[in-house]
């Protein structure tokens, strides 16, 4: 097999879902994100001297991931707009797709539900955080999901967006400060409700 | 008002979460991968100029927007094969293939015969090339290559038509090539619209 081949083998198996997650933080939508995550890697190998080395696949992909949702966002010129994902006002039967992507086998027959796993006031959370990241400008959203999902430091965000980084620092401030409005509304609200339980 | 940074992280966390497995599969990808590189690399001059007008505020987006799928179609390369031949040994490149492979020897002496192949109904000639040796990097530029070590072959005032186009080379392989690593014979075609740069030969260094 081909190394790229291999490769991307590799990826795909192992990290693509990953990729996703960075993805769906990115653009709050299933299927774009799945768009995003496949052009990222189209473009990734579609160079046959500039495809990415095993040992730095995933950071190549997710630059190019990044790198093109901004683009992309700013090339649509216009402000994002975050569907919600879910009808919180509704309770429904299992409002909350499973996050573990791996379906269990075995699935528990206790009908004894126990402690709900995922509450609705948390997945009503998750949504906001959506929504919040939906508000900000594409570059700040990148800079957010990468310093606090990807938990990389500011030198190797402004290497992906090839910015300094006093510029990736000046972001993330600004974020924070428009983030901490709807966050820590849903911040309060947690603490709200784990203490009433 | 403030927000707690690993606070933050574990919403994100949790949100990303959310999303749903990937239906994305290696086979698939390499489809697409496959379709998209028989469309060689692209650089026209409308492009590299909206390239420049982006990294004035985004610098490191450089190597994405060329291909970005909303940007305006590129010019339409010329869709040139080749046929290769070092030391005796001819294999053929047709447009959009692989490039053929070649081991060779640190030291050795490589006779390059390289027959450039324009078809009959291309109306825009080639009006410079570039043949010589690439590591790994392959980047198209107006004013010709910049990566090409030794450039092995320039012809900046050609005019190449359909027909077939013979060019002689000679390499002497670097004696501290290192085993198992590879270089190529990389081409630049310039034409009125664009530029292109392939790869048109690997030579992988023997073990």
């Amino acid at each position: 097999m081909d190394s790229w081949k291999q490769t991307l083998a590799e990826l795909a198996a192992d990290r693509v879902t990953a990729l996703k997650r960075v993805a769906f933080l990115l653009c709050g939508d299933d299927d774009t994100a799945e768009g995003l995550v496949r052009e990222a890697l189209i473009r990734a190998f579609a160079r046959p001297l500039r495809a990415p080395r095993r040992d730095n696949a995933e950071a190549h992909v997710r630059a190019i991931m990044v790198r093109a949702f901004i683009d992309d966002a700013r090339a649509s010129a216009r402000p994002a707009t975050i569907e919600p994902l879910l009808d919180t006002a509704a309770p429904g039967p299992d409002p909350d797709p499973d996050p573990d992507p791996d379906p269990d086998p075995d699935p528990d027959p206790d009908p004894d539900p126990g402690p709900d796993p995922d509450p609705p006031g948390q997945a009503a959370a998750r949504t906001t955080v959506l929504a919040a990241l939906g508000g900000l400008p594409p570059a700040q959203r990148a800079c957010v999901v990468l310093r606090y999902y990807q938990d990389l430091p500011a030198a190797a965000i402004s290497a992906v967006l090839g910015v300094p980084d006093d510029a990736v620092e000046q972001q993330l401030s600004d974020a924070m400060t428009q983030l901490a409005g709807p966050l820590s509304d849903t911040e309060g609200e947690q603490r709200e409700e784990g203490a009433s339980r | 008002m403030t927000i707690d940074e690993r606070e933050l992280a574990r919403l994100l966390e949790e949100t990303a979460a959310l999303s749903s497995p990937p239906r994305l599969t290696a086979e698939e990808l390499t489809s697409h991968i496959r379709r998209r590189r028989a469309l060689v690399v692209v650089t026209g001059v409308g492009v590299v100029m909206a390239v420049a007008a982006l990294a004035v505020s985004l610098p490191g987006a450089l190597s994405a927007p060329s291909q970005a799928p909303a940007a305006a179609p590129g010019p339409v390369p010329v869709q040139a094969s080749y046929a290769v031949t070092v030391n005796g040994r001819t294999q053929h490149l047709p447009f959009g293939g692989s490039p053929p492979g070649y081991a060779i020897t640190p030291g050795e002496t490589l006779a390059i015969t390289v027959d450039m192949t324009i078809p009959a109904r291309t109306s825009v000639p080639v009006t410079a090339l570039w043949l010589g040796i690439t590591d790994g990097v392959l980047a198209p530029g107006p004013n010709g290559p910049a990566q090409l070590s030794p450039i092995l072959s320039a012809d900046t005032r050609a005019s190449l038509g359909p027909g077939t186009h013979r060019f002689t080379l000679r390499w002497v392989a670097p004696v501290d090539l290192r085993p198992g690593t590879s270089r190529q014979l990389s081409a630049e075609e310039k034409w009125s619209d664009g530029e292109t740069e392939r790869m048109i030969a690997v030579f992988n260094v023997r073990r």
